[in-house]
């Protein structure tokens, strides 16, 4: 399609080369500055007081094991 | 805002830099398809150098004023310029090898340059390593001093017997190119140049959010 002469590799290589340098330091680029980003944004506050019941993670106990279908297991 | 504009136009003029290449410019009578090569070498090798004269600025800035935004400037164009002359060398490398037979020669030009790629990877070095307020400084130094290799690589040319042709465009070119050729190393010159003003914004806005040590 390109019509290139024998040369035409190193032109592809070179170009390839710069696309691929110049792509993945903007990629470093913009991951850093999100991470920052990020890290900056205030942190989501996590009542798992008395008080506050619902929020609190449900813990998964051994009853729970015991009572499953497969019903209990030995080891 | 304006630093996505700018990506975006950069982005753009890329592509049309990349047509230009391939469509518009015609192969050299002895070089062939290789000196389409040199459409992105040149204004790599240039943004390079537009770099560390930012850097340059930036230090004696830096160092007169001890503002911390100089030492962020001259770290981000250290640093986008470090990757810029990375690009030259390897590039430059490429055209060489169907060219002059060898990927690489101790030609004053190269070697100048690498030279400089060397100095400005200890900028980078010593700014990492070195704790402030003596690091900024001392590599604000090493930009200031570093910066005098820049009109040594691109006179390297006629002060020395060199493989490297001479400049194809501008004051010091020995014959004016046809229009063709000049208008696309322009726009590739504007593409890479927007190019770099992003890169250089963003890791402007990171070096400013980082927290300090």
């Amino acid at each position: 399609m390109l019509g290139l002469d024998q040369n035409g590799v190193y032109v592809l290589s070179a170009l390839g080369i710069t696309i691929v340098v110049l792509a993945g330091y903007g990629l470093y680029l913009r991951s850093r500055l999100l991470g920052l980003r990020r890290r900056r944004e205030p942190a989501p506050t996590e009542d798992h007081s008395g008080r506050n019941v619902i929020a609190a993670a449900p813990i998964a106990t051994t009853a729970q094991v015991a009572n499953s279908a497969k019903g209990p297991t030995t080891p | 805002m304006a630093t996505r504009i700018i990506g975006f136009g950069s982005a753009i003029l890329l592509a049309i830099t990349a047509y230009g290449i391939f469509f518009v410019a015609r192969p050299d009578r002895v070089q062939g398809d290789a000196a389409r090569i040199v459409y992105f070498h040149v204004p790599i090798a240039w943004v390079a150098f537009l770099a560390f004269f930012v850097v340059f600025v930036a230090s004696i800035a830096y160092l007169r004023t001890s503002n911390p935004r100089w030492d962020h400037l001259g770290r981000a164009s250290a640093e986008v310029g470090v990757v810029f002359t990375t690009l030259a060398l390897i590039t430059g490398a490429i055209w060489g090898y169907p060219i002059w037979g060898t990927w690489w020669s101790w030609d004053p030009k190269l070697t100048t340059t690498l030279i400089l790629w060397f100095m400005y990877l200890a900028y980078l070095m010593v700014r990492s390593y070195a704790e402030p307020p003596r690091g900024p400084r001392y590599a604000a130094i090493l930009g200031i001093v570093g910066f005098f290799d820049v009109p040594i690589v691109y006179l390297s040319s006629y002060w020395w017997r060199t493989l490297h042709p001479q400049p194809v465009i501008g004051p010091l070119a020995e014959q004016q190119p046809s229009a063709s050729i000049v208008w696309v190393l322009l726009i590739s010159l504007v593409a890479f140049s927007a190019l770099y003003v992003f890169l250089t914004r963003v890791r402007v806005d990171i070096e400013q959010l980082t927290p300090a040590t």
